[in-house]
Parts: structure tokens; sequence; C-alpha cells
């Protein structure tokens, strides 16, 4: 024990104080002298014998009290030597839980050593985490060595790429709440990799003496890192595969790469990596199967790790899809247009079909890819069916106002309201002005400011997004979400009476983008990554129980329910391989998952790298540790316990002070 | 000494020359001057009881008989232990009963009757014979004012001399504080009740020994026995005063079960006030 201002224990002489007050003072009470004590009881004289006692009690509360204060504002300490400290200390095994560590050999060993750690520790308190993505702490802080054997014995790495700023933000988390100094045991391959590009992430909190556990070693490993292909394909139409294989070894490889289409190899080829470089490979006339095809690209030999060989793709043969076109007239001479652009798109994949308002039914609606609505009063007002609820549970429209369209119209089902119309000059002056490039439908499409509009409707509504103004301020092209589905609005149409559009360059992708757009064939991505969060249902929008959705993991699990999706907008891919989804209305499609190419660069850290993490946390704890005196040794401050019995003294000193003065001011 | 003396005559004088001449003035009263009787004059008697008024009247001789001519002897019984040293005022126990005692002594020697002095503690300390002779009065106050603080009480002892040298009835009047056992006290006083004696008792207590009115705890030292205690107020102010109560009403009990007088004279009680008191009650008696 030592003392931080030694030099206040002088004050240790005010303990005279309360011995002057209750020792000698007390010596000095001169006795009565009274003619006889015949008439005292003994009882009488035992309740003064309490009171002595109280009395002495209350001396010894007062004297306790000086000798705190004083013992206080001196600042005492334990030193506790090293051993001691050692028990005082937390162990954290940390688990890399990244996909590299999925090396053959390498959880056994991972495990082995994390047994060698925790048998190894002695009494001090233990806590067993598994990083990738993020940590998972498998076990609270325990003494009990069996729990953490077990949490050891049952954990397995994941696909995830692995992080050590994840692992560094666990730690300080723990650091923070058991405030305790931290040995981080972590066993790793250590990949170079996993360290942030920012080093401030991955910084250990003060007192973490990091020991490093390392397992595995630097292999030879081939990746394909990505592959290219339509994620939709057209009837009878076929596709081309390219693949880029990456070599993160050291010596060129010939490397044979098989394509396979539901686990069927229907194409093999060599190609030769030169170490540290990538590689393409092509297939050619690849003809994918009907509706879903689930592809995989594979590289067909025994590299260190074997789960990067593997890159799967999800390929949609889509049938024509039907857009219907509502018109009160069966010669619309803007349905004439579109339909002439789709047929002139590559790849077309929709072709027209004609309703009168009339014919649209709660049945066909679903058939349709989306349905064009040409919006002149007799036909909004004819529309036989509720296409709010088509709407809310997923449907698209697109919607033409055209000439005929009148002021004052209540468009009901997109919440929308014509008010005045927007008319252009011979002169032209009525050109797109501001743009939302970020939207597919309208980025890179530059040559829609060249078009020149004749005629277009201001329109009005709650929610209503525009995506593009004319020079007069009026939107020409705005869209409007309701529950799951959306309507795009083009407030004049597609005829040469309302613009001159149809002669225009940019009108066929501008149809095709829409067609797509609309019929959710443009956001679908050919593949995702591990750890990436599949947003099934776009942000913003309430969940309904019409829209739920049911999602089936690479395992056969189904990882969200349809009653789960009422909560949930998609789920975090945390597998490769495929995911089934299962939309409102029994739409089907697959997602592929790959593993993140970081993982399969298994070059470590070197050890100036490492050096520098490892001393990230241990400056500090060094300093705080080491004593004066240089031994190893730890000066626990304890002031503030003193003060805290200090303050329950002081409770009972008045406590035993009011009863005692409350006695002797009876008889007063 | 000269000084403690005229001191004790001068307040036993005024005590008794006050109390007197506001009592109608009769000559008649005190101890024995109660007339009793005549009596035909034999050879041998005192010319001086004769009664010349009858006689002259007669032409008989009578002698005149008082009460005091069959009992008229007055012994005082004074306690000087040291617990009579006890005083919360200007005026002791001791003090208050040398007053007491000499005032009784005065009266006493104005009424020519004989009267002596026993001094005690735990045993006699001092005897003065009862007699009715010149210079009786000045010794007595000189023994009483000589008489030093005692140690403990013992009323045995005292009481059992008084009985082996006392020939005589008279009248015995004991002055003390009379901390024991009043059952035990009455069972000694009580054989002198049996010789014809009239036997007095003057309880002398300083006030604050009926009704303590201490603050705060006290350590009290027995005066007597020097143990210690210490005591807290309320315990004075309530239980001690029960037992005091209880003390006094007990010896006065005692005393009227066995025909004894009992004075309970607290020490700032005025003497004559004590006195008239007494001798009223004493009147009555005869």
């Amino acid at each position: 024990m030592g003392f931080l201002a030694p030099g206040l224990l002088a004050g240790l002489v005010a303990i005279g104080l309360p011995i002057y007050l209750h020792l000698l003072r007390k010596q000095q009470e001169q006795p009565t002298p009274f003619a006889t004590l015949m008439f005292l009881e003994k009882s009488e004289e035992q309740h003064s014998r309490q009171k002595n006692l109280r009395y002495l009690l209350l001396f010894a509360l007062r004297a306790l009290v000086v000798l705190l204060l004083v013992l206080a504002f001196s600042q005492p300490f334990w030193r506790e030597p090293a051993e001691a400290i050692k028990s005082d200390r937390l162990t954290v095994v940390a688990l890399d839980g990244s996909l590299s560590m999925t090396r053959e050999g390498l959880p056994e060993a991972a495990r082995t050593a994390a047994l060698q750690v925790v048998d190894g520790k002695g009494g001090q308190a233990g806590q067993v985490l598994s990083f990738a993505r993020g940590a998972t702490l498998l076990t609270e802080p325990t003494g009990k060595a069996e729990t953490l054997r077990e949490a050891v014995q049952n954990w397995k790495p994941s696909a995830s790429a692995g992080s050590f700023a994840e692992l560094a933000q666990a730690v300080t988390s723990i650091a923070a709440n058991e405030k305790k100094p931290i040995d981080l045991h972590v066993i790793s391959d250590f990949q170079a990799t996993a360290m942030p590009a920012t080093f401030s992430e991955s910084q250990l909190p003060v007192g973490t003496n990091l020991v490093e556990h390392v397992v595995g070693n630097t292999g030879d490993n081939w990746a394909i890192d990505s592959v290219v292909a339509p994620a939709r394909v057209a009837p009878n139409e076929k596709m081309q595969v390219v693949a880029s294989v990456a070599s993160y070894a050291g010596s060129d490889m010939k490397i044979p790469v098989a394509l396979y289409l539901e686990d069927r190899k229907v194409a093999s080829k060599e190609v030769t990596v030169k170490a540290r470089e990538r590689a393409t490979v092509e297939f050619k006339d690849v003809e994918p199967g009907p509706q879903w095809t689930r592809a995989q690209v594979r590289l067909e030999l025994a590299d260190a790790l074997s789960a990067d060989s593997d890159f799967r793709f999800a390929v949609e043969k889509t049938d024509l899809q039907t857009i219907a076109f509502v018109s009160a007239t069966s010669v619309n001479l803007a349905a004439r247009y579109m339909e002439t652009a789709l047929s002139a798109a590559p790849n077309n994949m929709f072709r027209f079909q004609m309703l009168a308002p009339g014919q649209l039914t709660e049945q066909n609606l679903r058939s349709f890819a989306y349905i064009v609505i040409d919006a002149a009063p007799n036909v909004v007002s004819g529309v036989g069916v509720d296409l709010s609820r088509y709407l809310r549970a997923g449907g698209s429209v697109f919607l033409l106002l055209p000439r005929s369209a009148a002021a004052g119209t209540n468009l009901a089902f997109a919440e929308t309201t014509v008010r005045a119309a927007s008319h252009g000059t011979d002169r032209g002056d009525l050109r797109l002005d501001a743009v939302d490039p970020s939207h597919p439908v309208l980025a890179g499409l530059d040559g829609l400011r060249a078009v020149r509009f004749l005629n277009a409707w201001d329109i009005t509504g709650d929610g209503l997004n525009v995506l593009a103004r004319l020079g007069d301020g009026t939107p020409i092209l705005a869209e409007k979400r309701v529950g799951d589905g959306r309507v795009l609005m083009m407030t004049s149409t597609v005829d040469s009476a309302s613009n001159d559009m149809p002669f225009q360059p940019v009108f066929v992708p501008f149809i095709e983008r829409v067609s797509r757009y609309l019929s959710g064939m443009s956001s679908r991505e050919l593949s995702r990554r591990v750890d990436e969060f599949l947003e099934v249902r776009p942000p913003g929008v309430a969940p309904t129980e019409v829209a739920g959705f049911e999602i089936t993991g690479p395992d056969g699990n189904r990882v969200v329910s349809r009653a789960e999706s009422v909560q949930s907008d998609g789920v975090m891919l945390e597998l490769p391989g495929f995911y089934k989804l299962e939309r409102a209305g029994g739409r089907t499609e697959w997602i592929a998952a790959n593993v993140s190419p970081v993982e399969s660069d298994l070059a470590v850290m070197d050890d100036a790298q490492k050096a520098v993490w490892k001393a990230s946390g241990e400056e500090v704890a060094s300093a705080a540790a080491v004593g004066a005196s240089g031994a190893q040794e730890r000066q626990i401050p304890f002031g503030w316990y003193g003060l805290l019995i200090l303050a329950g003294i002081l409770l009972a000193e008045s406590v035993v002070a009011n009863r005692y003065w409350r006695r002797s001011a009876e008889g007063v | 000494m000269l000084a403690g003396i005229s001191t004790l005559d001068l307040v036993a004088r005024t005590v008794v020359d006050g109390f007197v001449s506001g009592l109608h003035r009769s000559p008649d009263f005190g101890f024995s001057q109660e007339f009793a009787e005549y009596r035909p004059y034999t050879p041998g008697d005192d010319p001086r009881h004769v009664d010349w008024n009858v006689f002259a009247r007669t032409e008989r001789t009578y002698l005149k008989r008082y009460q005091g001519e069959t009992n008229t002897l007055l012994t005082i019984l004074l306690d000087t232990s040291a617990s009579m040293r006890y005083s919360t005022t200007n005026l002791s126990k001791l003090d208050y009963s040398r007053f007491l005692a000499a005032s009784l002594a005065y009266l006493a020697n104005q009424q020519r009757d004989a009267f002596g002095l026993l001094v005690f503690d735990e045993g006699v300390r001092e005897y003065v014979p009862a007699s009715s002779r010149y210079g009786q009065l000045t010794k007595l106050l000189h023994v009483m004012d000589a008489a030093s603080e005692g140690k403990q009480t013992d009323y045995e002892a005292p009481l059992l001399h008084f009985r082996e040298f006392s020939r005589r009835r008279g009248i015995v009047a004991i002055l003390s504080d009379f901390y024991t056992d009043p059952t035990a006290l009455v069972k000694l006083v009580e054989p002198l009740r049996y010789r014809g004696n009239d036997v007095v008792l003057f309880h002398i207590l300083d006030p604050k020994e009926i009704n303590p009115d201490f603050q705060g705890a006290q350590l009290f030292v027995d005066m007597e026995t020097e143990s210690r205690m210490e005591v807290s107020p309320d315990y004075l102010r309530g239980r001690y005063k029960q037992r005091m109560t209880a003390h006094l009403e007990q010896i006065a009990a005692e005393c009227r079960r066995t025909g004894l007088d009992y004075m309970l004279m607290p020490s700032d009680k005025p003497l004559d006030a004590g006195l008239r008191e007494y001798l009223s009650i004493r009147q009555g008696r005869l």
C-alpha cells in the first residue's frame, strides 16, 4: 500500500479531537456527591453501561471518520504484483470467422489454439467471440472454463469477409463494459485484406494486450471474381458468359474452367492465368433453360480456398411480356408509336395489346407487364376495375395525358389531379429543363432535351416525385408510389400531336427503359455478394400482407417467411448459393450470392503491420501497469472506496449520536 | 468555636422565642409546662413548687404538678454520618440538624427540663447525659458544634447505647436522614417507646433528595460508601422519586403503627415552622 499524497497523513493528528472530546473530557467530569445510592437500581446501572458503550461507539465512529478523511485525501493505493494483476484482466479469445478460415484444417487448428488459451488463462475471466463481417459474442465474460471450451468447440467460420475493424470495435465495447484491461488472443490467418484501409478503425482499446495465434499460411489461390452475362434473355436468345479469373498465386497456372447450368456441365475451357494477374474465359452461345437458369462458373482445380472457385449467377428467360394499352379508341397513335419503338429495340421482350377501358378485369391485370393508360376523360371514368388495389399489390401503370385530357380530372388511382394545360408555341420553346439524372429511365438519355413539347398538363398530388420539368416549370415526367406499385406519369403523350418525341432518336431507348422499369426488369442484378442485404421491398414502402414474400436460403431453410416479411424489407445474404424469392402472386425469382473477392487474397499481414496494430493497445496499457519502481505492478487507487465507507460511517455516526444525545437531553 | 456556638445559640433563641411569642405568649407552653394536678405538700418537697395562691386562700400547702415533672427529659440523638453533609443549598442537612437540635435544647432549657445529646454515625461519637444544670446548654452547643462529620450510619449501636444508659423516661428526638430500611429502623427504635419514652423522628432531608432536578446524566458518588453510579436524569425524575416517596411513606406508616412521632423536615423548611408543627401535634397528643 502506498499514498500518492503522503504529506496529508499529517492530518491524522486530527484524531486527537475526538480523543479529547470523548475520552479526556469524559475523564474530567466531576462526580456529584449524593447522600445515598440506595434508591438507584441495578438495571439503571446497566443502562448506563449501554450508554457508555454507545459513547465509545460514537467515539470510534468519529475517529474513523477523521481517519478515513485523511486517508482519502492522501490518495491511497494498493501495489498489486504482476501475478495479481493478471487475475484482474479479461482474456478475450477472438476467433476469425471469415471465409478464409474455412480452408481445410484451419477450423480445427483454430479451435485447438483457442482451447489452449482457455486452458492456460488460469483464474482470469474469459470471453469467446467470433468476428468476420461483424462480431458475435459466443459467451459472456465468465470464469467457467467449461463454458468457454464449449463455445470454442461449437464455433465454425462463416462465408463472410473478415474485418479487424469489427474486432477492434467489439473489443472496445467489451473493455468499456467490463472496465478491465484485456488480453486479446486473436486466432486468425491474419489476412492482409482484413485490415481496414483506415488504421484508426482497427485501433485497440487502452490496456489491450494483443496476442497473435496465426493459423494456416499463405497458399496459392485462384478465384473467379466476376462474371458478365445477361440477367434476362429473350426467348430463343442465347447468351454469352465471360468470367474473370484472378490469380493470388506466385506462379502461372493453366486452369480448367467449366460452366454449369442447373448443376450440369455445359462447357469447359482452359485458361492460363499469370501470377497475380487476371484472365478472362468466354463461353459463347449458351442456351439457358426455360424461365430461370441457375448457372455456375467453376475453376476445376484444387487450390487453397475452394469457396471462391465457384461463381453463381441466375439467368431469367422471359417470354414476351404483354403491355396493355387502355384507350377509348382502337386506333391510338401513341400506342402505335410505342409498339413500333419496342419492336425496334434489340432483344425486345414486349408485345402490345390494345384494350378498351371496360376490358380490364381483375383476372387479367396480373398477366400484364404493366398497363398504359391514355387518360382521356372517358378512359379514366371507364376503367372498370380498382387500379388502386392493383397498384398497391405491386402493379405498374404508365399514364399518358393527351391533348383531350380535361383540366380538373381526378386520377384517383394515382392520387393525382390534372390542373391546367401548358401549350407550347410552334417555335418550340417548351423543352426539358430539369431532369433527374439518377432515375433508371432518364439516366444518360440526354437526347430527351431535344424533344419539343407542344402540350403538357400541370398535375398535383401528394408524394408526387417529379423526374423532369419543362422550361416553364410544368412537370413532364413524374412518379408516384402507390403501395408496392408505381405510376409513371407523362403529362403529355407520345404521339406527334403533343410533341415530336416519336421522331427523335431517343424515343426507342426511352420507351424500352420505361417498359423495363415498369415491368421490373431493369433492377435485377446477375448476382450478389455474401454480406449484402437483399432488398425485396423498396425503402419507405409500407409492408402489407398482400405484398408479402418468402425467401429460402441456399441450404433449403426458409430465412424469411411470408408472415415475417411484414416486418422485413429483405434478407442479409449470409451464405453463398442460390436464394429463392417467392413474391406475392406466385412470381418466383432466384438470387445468386457469391463470396467476397477480398477473401480470395490469402496474403497475410506483414510483421510490421502486426506490430503497429499490437502497439496500438499496448502503449498506454504498459504505462499504466508499470509502477515507478519499474517492477511489474499496478497501483490501484481505493480512495473512492474509502469515501464510500466514510459516507456509511457518517450515517452510522448520525444515528448513534442522535440516539445518544436524545437520551441525554431527556433530562433537560 | 465560640462563633459557632453563638450562632447555634442565636439561631435557637430566634427560633424558639419567635414561635413561642407567636403562640399566645403562654409561659406554660413547652415540653413540660402543662399543668397536671395539685398534690399535698409533704416534707422534703421543694418549697418552690408550693402554690402560694392556694395556700393564701385555703391555708393548705399544695404543690403544683406539671407534666414535665413526670417525663420531661429530652435526649437528642444527632446523626453526623457522611450523608448528612449533603447539601444543595447553603445549609447542609447536618447544619440544619444542629440548628434544630440547638432549638430543642434551648426550648428545654427555658423550661428547666433536663436535656442531653448523643452524637452518632456508625457508632456513638459523643454522649452528654441529660441534665438541667446550669451550663448544660452551653455544653451541648459545644458538643454539637464540635461534632465532626462521621462515616456511615448505623442506628443499632447508638440506640443500644442509649437504652443502656438511659434510666429515666423522657422525650427522645432522633435527627437523621434515615437512609435505612424503615422496618429495621422502627424495630430498633420501638423498644425506646416500650420504656415510656416519647420518641420523635426528625427526618432531615435536602429538598433535592426529595425532588431531584439534575440536568443531564450524573455520576453520583455515595457520600458514605464512596461507590459510584451514573444515573440518567429520567430515572431521577421517575423511578427514584417513586422509591423515595415510598420510603418516606413507609417510615411514616411504621411510625404511626408503633406510636412514634415522625416529622419530615426538609432542610429548606423554616425551623420555627417545623417546631411549631411538631409541638402542635404533641400538644394534641397530650
